[in-house]
């Protein structure tokens, strides 16, 4: 009998190393569980002085490499100092794994109080299934929050007249080259598809990699040549699925093909991510570049002095300098913490900072990473390319959103393109796809 | 005089084909340590040099930022919990599968053995749910028992073969001079099923240690991280910086290959042991 | 049996039979049920009975994955095997410094498999990895390629970490497999004039068949449980050149938000496992020896 006993003590001995084991820091948030009337309940309590600091949990993915780390790290740590009623705990889930792990905890119903991510293209289902929270009570109850942004920025996230989310980054989609490589080589800089062949055909010849690409950049290219060739009416009539996309999108990704054909992209650029294509460039192994302008960070400074913003070469003598641009990223509220009265205050607080003038200044001053909220920033500590950015943006007339806002699926449109450039469909056929595309999954912003 | 020609070539082509393989596989690693020492600008340049300047920025980065130490000890507490727990668990029902018979033993083995074709990540997706229903995610008990049972259907099956093969008269001895089966089972079968319960052991600590699906879905904490998921997640947040990169891979692997050298005669004694019983 | 007996198997069995049908087998009835559903875990799910099922048979990406998957088996069963029973024959016969030999083996079988990917990953870069940039050393630049993408090499590229993980595995195995043949078979062939070849085919290999048969086993349920060399190299893609049934299921969950297709490929994939094993052992036509 004896031995009954050591049994089973051993047995609760591992049960309790294990739940020992357990103590390791789980998820702040509650499961969204909270019945829609206790908001009222604890507004009493939260009024006055909180006796036990509001656990908020964010979630964001500028960590790393990416340049917008340099920022808004210490901007969080900031925050975190200067408000101890708020115990923050922060996520980090580098670039695209954070979408993955959003669909995790969404799935889990653990959401984070306050989370980072890409507009409704993204979003949507979760704010179709009550997920996300409707935020445009508190923005109108805040009257300078809207003139705080630049127009337009709010409608990736708005949905059926409600604003889900606030806007932090804008992308616009640029055109480098490296200007000492081209003087070196003795190569003028294209301002026309025909340039840009001849630029190409002379880089390969001298052994460089002309334009430093990857899977999304080729996408990006897509897009350029074919906003030039189309009036943003029709363009937005094409998305909405009254107008079908026609020759001139063949046309672009016919280009596109034609780019890739004669090596114009490193080897394997679908397998490469956008910083390591930007390597190619930083390492002066490549003399051009077409990417998103968050990149514009991680110039180091070796090249930063080289590295000169055109306008992107214009495919036709009909074609409109047009540039891709928009609001990009935006910061979200899950239903669950607005449901809970303290968690919603200090939620929207921390919002509000994190897509204010303080962090976008540092954005812009210490990333390159263009903002949507209307700051003025100190000129001398922005980078030459960014200033060329900014000014460029402001000679051109014409922009319009990257395609992978438009579609109401963007990994089908990722995917599609992704096949044009690997010769997997063809041009004719990726203008067929696209129709299809707009059709079966039809984006439901646009639809309003 | 042509049949040792022979011999001699035959050695030949056995020392090349054996020691060549381990040069690559040397060669590899060696590659990467070297790199790890340069950075991006030396290694688009020319990947084979050695570099011109050796430097331990890597190093001191990949330590600092990648959080490893913390990575470790929690890989090694989830191993090692995982290990007693599926020794204890196989144990016990192993001793009843194997030492009694009763009507439904072969219905209780093949429960067990049955569980061998069910490649495990077939259920990342209800265990995912299960896990985040019993608010276990992003905690080390979700692994522990995922690796745990997990183990059961293979170790079953091993230790199973193992202890049949003990002769009966030692248990009968056991029982003449009064034993009670729980004496039985942990003074008489225990001891001499060692080596299998090494196998075991040794097997589950390393499929522990190595697992990375489940503790990727499980786990996103970087306090409660497991060493795979943070070397991964490392290779995510820094993709473009390949010396860095690197570093993290040595600062990994190096502890692992320094407790391999010391322990392998106990490991291969374990490993060889259990299977050939079996 | 007596009821103090049968009181003692229950006990001894009732931990791990209770945990294993609550996380083991409860899992597995769920990811069926789950298969009869459409949902995406976030909005109620609603019953379409076969309707997943339906989907998969038609479904070219499905078949794609299972034919890498089948490939990958394939590759583990005709390299892994063979060169672990090599590597451990040439051991058994006494190599000199076959100690270190075998750490050197082994050491890849207990290191991460997230190192080992990320170390093929840097050796198949295109501009730069090791592979590419012997062949443009030697002048074979035309043999470079882009080896985790190209439609020709991907699946080998990204089957061969796997490969070569566990050859250390499958050595051990087989080398304790062949210090259990009695020294007398051997030397009694010897005497008898068999050629080295010969004693190999006809007595050392049908002496260890019980071995082997497990070896076999682990490889075909390590080929579809392993998916995590393709998750870090390639996540399945390009356009889903690498995809195997493993991965497959995990983005129909994960990352498409279908947790009941993506159940419904784990159902398809348990099915398939179980098949194969079964095909194996009417082949080979032995049950356990044990």
């Amino acid at each position: 009998m004896k031995k009954h006993r050591l049994k089973i003590g051993t047995a609760a001995l591992l049960m309790a190393l294990v739940t020992a084991g357990c103590g390791g820091n789980g998820p702040a948030a509650s499961p969204s569980s909270s019945p829609a009337g206790s908001p009222t309940e604890t507004a009493a309590a939260s009024s006055a002085a909180p006796s036990a600091p509001v656990k908020l949990s964010l979630m964001h993915g500028w960590t790393g490499e990416v340049p917008m780390a340099k920022a808004f790290e210490p901007a969080i740590e900031r925050y975190a100092a200067d408000h101890p009623e708020v115990n923050l705990e922060v996520i980090t889930q580098a670039g695209n794994a954070i979408k993955e792990k959003l669909v995790i905890d969404m799935a889990a119903n653990q959401p984070p109080d306050v989370f980072l991510h890409w507009g409704l293209s993204v979003t949507e289902p979760y704010v179709k299934n009550g997920k996300v929270a409707d935020l445009t009570d508190l923005i109108s109850a805040n009257g300078e929050l809207a003139g705080r942004y630049v127009d337009g920025s709010l409608n990736p996230v708005t949905l059926g007249g409600k604003v889900y989310g606030l806007p932090i980054e804008t992308y616009m989609h640029v055109f480098l080259v490296n200007q000492v490589l081209f003087d070196e080589h003795g190569v003028k800089v294209p301002a026309t598809f025909e340039e840009l062949k001849t630029a190409v055909s002379a880089f390969k010849g001298k052994g460089l990699i002309p334009i430093a690409a990857n899977g999304t950049s080729a996408r990006y290219l897509i897009e350029a040549m074919h906003s030039q060739a189309v009036d943003n009416n029709e363009l937005m009539d094409m998305f909405a699925g009254k107008k079908p996309f026609d020759a001139r999108l063949t046309d672009a990704s016919a280009k596109l093909v034609e780019l890739s054909g004669m090596g114009a992209f490193p080897k394997g650029a679908e397998t490469l991510q956008t910083l390591q294509a930007l390597a190619f460039f930083n390492e002066k192994q490549a003399p051009m570049y077409y990417q998103s302008s968050w990149t514009i960070g991680n110039l180091v400074p070796e090249v930063v002095g080289d590295a000169k913003v055109v306008p992107f070469p214009l495919v036709s003598d009909q074609a409109v300098p047009t540039m891709t641009a928009g609001a990009g990223y935006f910061v979200y509220m899950s239903q669950a913490a607005y449901e809970n009265e303290e968690k919603r205050q200090a939620a929207w607080e921390l919002m509000q900072y994190l897509a204010g003038p303080e962090v976008a200044k540092d954005l812009i001053e210490l990333a390159a990473n263009p903002s949507p909220v209307k700051v003025s920033f100190d000129e001398s500590k922005v980078s030459a390319p960014f200033a060329q950015v900014q000014q460029l943006q402001q000679s051109i007339d014409k922009t319009f959103e990257s395609y992978q806002e438009l579609v109401g699926d963007k990994t089908v449109y990722q995917e599609l393109a992704n096949r044009v450039l690997l010769g997997d469909l063809t041009p004719e056929g990726f203008a067929e796809e696209m129709n299809k595309l707009v059709k079966e999954h039809p984006n439901s912003v646009l639809a309003q | 005089m042509s049949a040792s020609i022979r011999r001699w070539s035959f050695a030949a082509v056995k020392y090349v084909f054996v020691w060549g393989f381990a040069a690559l596989a040397l060669g590899l690693f060696l590659w990467v340590v070297v790199n790890s020492f340069k950075n991006n600008n030396a290694i688009f340049a020319d990947p084979f040099s050695l570099p011109a300047k050796w430097s331990f920025d890597n190093y001191v980065r990949a330590w600092n930022s990648a959080n490893i130490s913390r990575y470790f000890w929690n890989s090694l507490f989830v191993s090692l919990i995982t290990v007693a727990f599926t020794l204890f668990l196989t144990a016990t029902v192993s001793f009843a599968i194997a030492r009694f018979s009763f009507r439904g033993n072969a219905v209780l083995y093949a429960f067990f053995a049955l569980g061998l074709s069910i490649p495990m990540q077939a259920l990342l997706l209800p265990t995912f749910l299960k896990m985040s229903g019993l608010q276990l995610l992003d905690k080390h008990a979700a692994l522990i028992l995922v690796y745990t049972v997990f183990a059961l259907p293979k170790s079953v099956f091993l230790l199973v073969a193992y202890m049949k093969g003990i002769p009966k008269d030692i248990e009968e001895a056991g029982i003449i001079d009064g034993c009670g089966y729980w004496t039985l089972f942990s003074r008489v079968i225990l001891p001499i099923s060692k080596p299998g319960l090494a196998t075991i052991a040794i097997l589950e600590f390393i499929g522990a240690w190595n697992e990375y699906i489940y503790a990727t879905v499980l786990i996103s904490n970087k306090s409660i991280r497991t060493l795979p998921l943070g070397l991964a997640n490392f290779q995510g947040e820094y993709a473009s910086e390949y010396g860095l990169i690197c570093a993290g891979i040595v600062i990994t692997i190096v502890p692992v290959i320094a407790i391999c050298s010391l322990f392998q005669e106990q490991i291969v004694k374990g490993m060889t042991a259990g299977s050939v019983k079996g | 049996m007596t009821r103090r007996k049968i009181g003692v198997v229950t006990l001894f069995s009732l931990p791990a039979v209770l945990l294993y049908a609550w996380f083991f087998v409860s899992p597995i009835g769920e990811t069926l049920f789950y298969s009869l559903y459409d949902w995406d875990a976030i909005s109620p799910r609603h019953w379409i009975g076969l309707g997943n099922y339906g989907e998969l048979l038609t479904d070219r990406v499905f078949y794609k994955a299972l034919g890498h998957t089948l490939y990958l088996t394939a590759l583990l069963f005709a390299v892994q095997i063979p060169l672990g029973f090599m590597l451990a024959y040439v051991l058994f016969q006494q190599v000199r410094g076959y100690k270190l030999l075998r750490a050197v083996y082994f050491m890849p079988v207990i290191t991460s498999s997230v190192a080992i990917a990320l170390i093929f990953y840097f050796i198949y870069d295109p501009n730069f990895g090791m592979l590419n940039t012997i062949l443009e050393r030697v002048g074979l630049d035309r043999w470079g390629k882009v080896w985790l993408s190209d439609p020709s090499t991907a699946m080998t590229a990204v089957s061969l970490p796997l490969v070569w993980k566990y050859v250390g595995l499958m050595m051990i195995v087989i080398f304790a497999g062949l210090q259990s043949i009695p020294s007398e078979t051997l030397e009694a062939a010897e005497l008898d004039g068999a050629s080295g070849f010969q004693k190999m085919t006809k007595i050392v290999i049908p002496m260890i068949s019980g071995v082997l048969q497990v070896c076999f086993v682990l490889a075909l349920t390590s080929a579809f449980k392993q998916f995590d060399f393709v998750l870090i190299l390639t996540q399945g893609g390009p356009i889903h050149r690498t995809e195997v049934t493993g991965t497959y299921m995990y983005k129909m969950g994960f990352s498409d938000m279908r947790y009941g297709f993506g159940s419904a490929v784990a159902a398809a994939i348990m099915l398939i496992t179980l098949l194969l094993m079964l095909v194996m052992r009417l082949v080979t036509g032995k049950g356990d020896k044990a």
